[in-house]
């Protein structure tokens, strides 16, 4: 055990160490109870968004987005060549993602889970679709997410996507539109969007739906938990709306930064 | 087009909530507290004999922006930008040493911040720069391991602090020591009672304390290029051009006056004035190494001028919230 944690490559801390038990919970964590409406924010509200696109100079493009809590940042490398992967007729699209150890409520050590795959696979799916790869045959666009702040893998998965989209934009690859996407949870019988980590927590099921507003369609539905059907189509039919007001969003930051 | 994607009037999304000013960032700019003045935009003029000046671009910290973390602080040197947060967490002190808790600093330069480096495990350069800032942290007794313990022998507070690189653009070890000296004057430890009963530390929500920091330990960089000048503050795009480069890592001493900690010299480090076309062959020039370290000890007291004002900035953000 002891041996298995030490990491030759990084300075090593104690062999164990636990994060503080606290005697009491704190306070203000309120704990949301059936029937009790949502506090700070209307049931289909999300967290207002902020989007600079262009901070990594080193990078072709890159974006960096924050949702109050949750803080991502987002760079795009390619189209470039890759190392010995075998020809291809379409190009290909990496998606990394990688968790700071500081961004969750308990320190995320590094190499020992596999959640940034699964955000890495969700937000690819989100994404790829958009992107013209079959103009870019034999080349790589490698997208690499940095999560420096974390509030419910909810909102980490569509901050991302939101934020690649505008850096693919801005790293003037061919997308045939900006793919915005909007998360929900069900919560008894109402819809809350875009919910933190304890709202999705405290709820039966959650959905994030990706689409393309400029197109009309949608490139990518994950859900999870239990939902009814009923509340599943009314989960997706208010993401899909609040995915317009985002498209604007997006599309203004990203002109802001074209005519700065 | 659909009449609804027409953006909005950024005042309109504002009213419904959709934008938000993105706090962490937005400070960021606003604290240029370490201004360029005009006549070193152009910084290869910084020629030995002439100015060490280190202003080769601003420099802002930021800290306290992430809720999830003890402590944080954002770094800004130019282009390069580096986050840094601190986690504390309990662990028993070390059977040698029972009355020492643990500071475990490391850096992370991941894919995202420059085209070369991969993704995977530690390159080189980070493992390199982790051990650089550990050895810093440790032999300069910011936080001294005394002041970390619990219960004796029983349990000690460990403190992680981690850097992320998110834009790789030259001097990162400077950005990374000044980043997480923000976070650790930024962080506060709630307070810990070692139970008997239980064999545990119990802690509490209020009240929540800074750590106790001692005399704060800076670093300035500088390259020499060309057997001729000196540039303070080199860029990724200088950097491998560089002879060799020199950093000064200095301290406070007991009457507050400025204190060498910690030299480093990577490479061949001659200055031979006669090559320097401005300076010319007729000008006195001291040695190199000698005129980075006035530099830095100079430059001293204007980066410890922006950590606190970061610091203290963090501190009413969070009182506010």
């Amino acid at each position: 055990m002891a041996l298995s944690n030490f990491d030759r490559r990084r300075v090593n801390g104690p062999e164990e160490s636990f994060s503080p038990i606290f005697a009491s919970e704190k306070s203000d964590s309120n704990q949301w109870k059936i029937g009790q409406p949502r506090s700070k924010r209307g049931p289909l509200d999300i967290r207002p968004t902020f989007l600079q696109p262009g901070l990594i100079s080193q990078a072709n493009g890159s974006a960096y987005i924050e949702t109050e809590q949750t803080k991502i940042a987002c760079a795009i490398y390619g189209p470039r060549q890759p190392k010995n992967i075998a020809y291809s007729e379409n190009g290909r699209l990496n998606v990394e993602v990688k968790f700071t150890p500081f961004s969750c409520r308990r320190r995320r050590a590094p190499l020992r889970d596999a959640e940034d795959r699964t955000i890495a696979m969700a937000v690819h799916q989100a994404i790829v679709s958009s992107v013209r790869l079959e103009l870019l045959p034999k080349a790589t666009i490698d997208v690499f997410i940095t999560v420096i702040e974390a509030d419910g893998i909810e909102g980490v998965i569509s901050s991302a996507s939101v934020a690649v989209s505008a850096a693919l934009a801005d790293a003037g690859i061919e997308i045939l539109g900006l793919v915005v996407s909007c998360s929900a949870s069900v919560m008894a019988k109402e819809i809350w969007l875009d919910p933190t980590e304890d709202e999705a927590t405290a709820s039966q099921g959650t959905l994030i739906l990706s689409c393309i507003p400029a197109l009309g369609t949608i490139t990518s539905v994950w859900q999870n938990g239990q939902i009814p059907p009923g509340d599943a189509l009314n989960a997706m039919e208010a993401c899909q709306n609040r995915c317009t007001d985002i498209h604007g969003a997006v599309a203004q930051a990203l002109r802001e930064y074209s005519n700065s | 087009m659909d009449d609804q994607l027409v953006p909005t009037t950024k005042r309109t999304m504002q009213k419904m909530g959709l934008v938000a000013s993105g706090e962490m960032f937005r400070l960021m700019l606003i604290l240029r507290v370490f201004t360029c003045p005009e006549s070193c935009l152009d910084f290869y003029t910084l020629f030995v004999g002439i100015s060490a000046n280190l202003l080769r671009y601003f420099a802002s910290a930021f800290s306290g922006s992430i809720n999830t973390a003890d402590g944080s602080a954002l770094v800004r040197m130019g282009g390069t930008t580096i986050v840094c947060g601190v986690k504390a967490e309990i662990a028993e002190p070390d059977l040698e040493k029972p009355d020492e808790g643990f500071l475990v600093p490391n850096i992370d330069l991941p894919a995202m911040c420059h085209p070369r480096f991969k993704p995977g495990p530690p390159s080189d350069e980070a493992q390199v720069l982790s051990e650089r800032l550990y050895e810093t942290l440790a032999s300069s007794n910011f936080i001294s391991p005394q002041s970390l313990v619990i219960q004796s022998g029983k349990a000690a507070w460990t403190l992680y602090v981690d850097a992320t690189c998110i834009n790789y653009d030259g001097n990162v070890f400077d950005a990374a020591l000044i980043a997480m000296m923000s976070a650790l004057m930024n962080a506060k430890l709630p307070r810990a009672v070692y139970d008997e009963e239980l064999g545990q530390a119990m802690c509490y929500h209020e009240p929540r304390s800074p750590l106790i920091v001692n005399s704060l330990p800076l670093p300035a960089s500088f390259g020499i290029f060309d057997s001729a000048h000196l540039l303070a503050d080199p860029t990724a795009f200088e950097e491998p051009l560089m002879d060799s480069t020199v950093t000064i890592i200095t301290g406070e001493d007991s009457a507050s006056k400025p204190e060498l900690l910690n030299v480093i010299q990577q490479g061949l480090g001659v200055i031979v004035p006669a090559l320097n076309p401005v300076a010319g062959p007729d000008s006195v020039v001291e040695n190199a190494l000698g005129v980075c370290i006035r530099a830095a000890k100079a430059r001293r007291g204007e980066l410890a001028g922006i950590i606190r004002e970061a610091v203290k900035l963090g501190e009413g953000r969070k009182l506010s919230v």
